[in-house]
């Protein structure tokens, strides 16, 4: 291949998907370049296996729960070797999908192990591909906690923890990360003994702390163990093979599997230093607009600064690939949802009030608990909460909920964010009835103390 | 003076504050912005700092309550008195709510909305009617807050501009006049950036609009001819250089002589002429399938003006005198800058000169100038070094460029042509040969 391409991206998964694509349609020629499967880590190995994990835990719930419904049943039992079929064949499928999409839309996929040689030319096994913009979305890798004992057998990462095919008796889980939490909670439906270890004041350290410490309190009435504010000081392994972890106080937390999991940006090894793409802490720095420091070469997704999600990685693609086409689009992460597949799942967008207090924000906090939503009283799910955080002029700031179906409402939240409503217009919505969106008009209206479905403030 | 220290207003629900406590003494030196003391509203903790240098007095102690924006304490200046505080008693202990709700500390009820009495004129409630405006919603500015039927107007043109909700709230809180803000949102909408920053009195950065020349007239004329010469013909350019220090002391010799100021120009037509009377194919047109070789020789000399270019020909240039020339150009060029030329003065041209020369261009690739076959541009008269009999001599030169239709003529023909008019102009008494 020597024709001089438009754009060549270097990673295949959710951020270079999305700008591959994206260029395509701007009748860009692009060359997406993948070291291993296209669809990249959040497809074939985060994710999506972890939501599909979690659906599956759900069905185990749900039968557990169905006498509630008149249902009777007996006890659940997993098959995780049907489980892990179905949820391979699934991706399978999405991947198939996406490959098809990009070689539909004219993309040339490339299989081997992109590098950068010069501004305008990336190096693939070998073979030098010459591009007029080059876009590098390699994501992030695996990486050990920085704690003794880390390299242990019976230490897993989430690769690791997604794909073991089986139930361990006893769990510990070091960190409350989204996806800490998520393998907490399928491990503990199916099963195991789990024991959750958070170093800092409360789980899901980015969550709004009220959420947060609801969340933090549904899963310890579920059963998991969790031991908050302590730190790990060493994992090891005992004379009967099972792994200790000790913490800072003095505590011994015993278990047959670890889940010990971090992320790192991947921008080892592409040759970034030497062009002079100007990196923090391992990820690639980059402006609004998605460049690094070097021009014609923009970055995008896990491998940049900022949190790691996929949906960012993708909406950071379009504007990359915008951008390299001709085009001014900037990235604007005012209205990022965030979110976690617990059950039910919490999902935010915005401030937390925390964040809108440590700004001096004029803050206004509307409330409302699912447990008195009709639709979350049906689905005898009630244990979440919906809060929208207000600011000047209505401005809303920040919305959280944890709820049944929180991933979906929390795009209702986004767009009004995105399209500057404010509280005024979320009061003004009609939730369809039942439904958990209502929850989050009455929480709306908390904020002016005018929720028809609360007790009246004395 | 004394400078008050007032319990701050921490949220909109507040109505009243605790102290906690003095981070400095009664009667204790502070500087300004130093933290004093620390209140409490129902909900958060907050650190007031000195509005001012001098000698702290505290008015409310710990735990005291006061309502948002009463005193709790002073600074006051060297050798200053306490001025007096009215003080409150503080509230009766209450008894601590059970909480019901999941929600924090409930704030204080806000007193009950009293039905708002709308004062507007008869007009200004026809016309809200009208237009379906909420006269609750409105600002008044007649006498006493009256409503007027321009209020309403306003009101309603508001609401027509494109803005989002949240800063069409920021604009009708902080009576900002919508239609005077740019909006720089999708599809030009104003957003809340563009409300602040207009509130904060900064323009919105304004992109300076290039300035438009209408492509009409004259330049679309241009435009049309080059394109169409382009577009139609195979062009190819040939350059050379002639020595032209002889010619420069014929120019002064003539020019002393006749008492005018000749150009090199005017000889360079003459010397063109001449040359295309011996080489007939560069002095030609395509029309149709033959190729028409023009016998009379009429020369068009481009004339640079502010809008544009001209071409005013010299008709029978090869018949004309050095000076006869000299006075067409001169009489065309004056007139084609006032826009004086007749259509006949413009047309009809069977080569074109075009020189660069006075603006320092050396070699450039004119465009033919339809529906001729060749074009020479003159560059730049230069000092140059040349060997004469062996010997370093200095000389004047000049580069021609010649551009030619390949269609129709082909190089060699060309560069014959091109020595043609060199060899006039190395040995300009020639020029002068019946």
């Amino acid at each position: 291949m020597t024709e001089i391409q438009a754009l060549v991206v270097i990673g295949g998964g959710s951020g270079g998907f999305a700008t591959a694509m994206r260029a395509a349609q701007l009748g860009g020629r692009v060359t997406l370049v993948e070291a291993d499967l296209y669809g990249g880590n959040c497809m074939n190995r985060a994710c999506i296996p972890t939501a599909f994990l979690m659906a599956a835990a759900r069905q185990m719930q749900s039968v557990r729960k169905a006498g509630l419904f008149g249902i009777r049943t007996g006890e659940p039992e997993a098959d995780l070797r049907a489980l892990h079929e179905r949820k391979d064949l699934l991706i399978e499928g999405l991947r198939m999908g996406t490959e098809q999409l990009l070689t539909e839309y004219g993309v040339t996929l490339l299989r081997g192990r992109g590098r950068l040689v010069a501004r305008d030319g990336v190096e693939v096994d070998g073979q030098r591909i010459p591009a007029r913009n080059i876009v590098i979305a390699t994501g992030s890798v695996a990486a050990q906690l920085p704690v003794e004992g880390a390299d242990l057998p019976g230490v897993m990462g989430t690769e690791e923890a997604i794909a073991l095919r089986e139930v361990p008796a006893r769990m510990a889980v070091i960190g409350s990360q989204p996806w800490d939490l998520e393998l907490a909670q399928f491990f503990h439906i199916l099963g195991s003994q789990v024991t959750l270890i958070e170093p800092g004041p409360q789980l899901l350290p980015e969550a709004d702390r009220e959420v947060a410490q609801r969340l933090s309190k549904h899963l310890y009435d579920s059963g998991i163990a969790i031991r908050r504010g302590v730190a790990v000081e060493a994992i090891r392994q005992r004379e009967d093979g099972a792994l200790a972890v000790f913490l800072v106080n003095g505590q011994e937390v015993v278990a047959d599997r670890v889940l010990a999991a971090r992320r790192l940006p991947n921008s080892i090894g592409l040759g970034l230093q030497e062009l002079g793409v100007r990196t923090e802490r391992g990820a690639i720095l980059v402006n609004d607009r998605m460049e690094t420091s070097v021009p014609h070469i923009y970055a995008v997704g896990d491998v940049v600064a900022g949190p790691m999600w996929s949906h960012k990685a993708n909406a950071e693609g379009i504007v990359a690939a915008e951008n390299a086409l001709g085009r001014a689009s900037r990235m604007d992460y005012r209205a990022l949802p965030r979110c976690v597949y617990t059950w039910p799942e919490v999902a935010w967008v915005g401030l937390t009030e925390e964040e809108a207090l440590a700004r001096d924000l004029e803050v206004t906090v509307g409330k409302f608990p699912v447990a008195i939503n009709p639709y979350a009283m049906i689905l005898e799910e009630g244990a979440g909460m919906v809060k929208v955080i207000a600011g000047r002029y209505g401005k809303v700031l920040g919305v959280h909920v944890m709820a049944p179906g929180a991933a979906d409402l929390i795009n209702t939240a986004a767009m009004a964010i995105m399209a500057e409503a404010t509280v005024e217009e979320l009061i003004h919505l009609i939730p369809a009835h039942p439904s958990i969106g209502e929850a989050l008009v009455d929480a709306a209206m908390d904020v002016e103390k005018r929720s028809l479905h609360l007790p009246k403030w004395e | 003076m004394a400078t008050q220290i007032i319990m701050p207003k921490l949220g909109m629900a507040m109505t009243e504050g605790t102290v906690v406590k003095w981070l400095k003494q009664d009667g204790e030196e502070v500087s300004k912005s130093e933290p004093v003391v620390v209140v409490m509203s129902k909900k958060i903790t907050y650190t007031v700092e000195a509005p001012a240098a001098g000698i702290l007095r505290i008015v409310a102690g710990p735990k005291e309550t006061r309502a948002v924006g009463q005193v709790i304490g002073f600074i006051l200046s060297p050798g200053e008195s306490m001025p007096v505080v009215e003080m409150v008693p503080p509230p009766a202990p209450e008894a601590v709510a059970v909480e019901v709700r999941e929600a924090a500390p409930p704030p204080p009820p806000p007193p009950p909305e009293a039905p708002r009495e709308i004062r507007a004129s008869p007009a200004a409630r026809r016309l809200a009617r009208e237009l379906g405006v909420d006269l609750t919603r409105v600002r008044g500015t007649g006498p006493e807050g009256r409503i007027t039927e321009a209020d309403v107007q306003a009101y309603y043109d508001q609401q027509q501009v494109r803005a989002t909700p949240l800063a069409r709230r920021i604009a009708e809180e902080e009576g900002l006049d919508l239609s005077q803000i740019q909006g720089t949102g999708p599809g030009g909408r104003i957003t809340e950036e563009d409300v602040l920053r207009a509130l904060e009195g900064r323009k919105a950065p304004t992109p300076t609009l290039p300035k438009t020349i209408p492509f009409t007239g004259m330049r679309q004329a241009i435009a049309e001819r080059m394109m169409e010469s382009l577009h139609s013909m195979a062009q190819l350019t040939l350059t050379t250089r002639a020595d032209v220090t002889e010619l420069m002391g014929l120019r002064e010799t003539l020019s002393q002589r006749w008492n005018v100021r000749l150009s090199y120009t005017d000889f360079i037509v003459k010397a063109t002429a001449l040359a295309l009377k011996e080489h007939l194919t560069l002095n030609s047109s395509l029309v149709g399938e033959e190729i028409v070789l023009h016998e009379d020789v009429h020369i068009g000399v481009a004339v640079a003006l502010e809008e544009g270019l001209i071409v005013p020909v010299i008709r029978q240039a090869d018949r004309r005198s050095i000076l006869e020339i000299h006075q067409i150009v001169q009489d065309l060029a004056e007139r084609a800058r006032k826009g004086d030329l007749s259509v006949d003065e413009v047309t009809g041209g069977t080569f074109t000169i075009t020189n660069l020369g006075m603006y320092g261009i050396d070699v450039f690739t004119p465009i033919i100038n339809p529906p001729e076959v060749a074009i020479l541009g003159v560059g730049r008269i230069f000092e140059d070094l040349a060997l004469v009999n062996g010997q370093i001599a200095v000389c004047s030169r000049v580069v021609l460029s010649l551009t030619i239709d390949h269609r129709i003529i082909d190089g060699a023909p060309a560069a014959a042509f091109l020595q043609t008019v060199v060899h006039y102009l190395e040995h300009p008494t020639l020029m002068f040969v019946p």
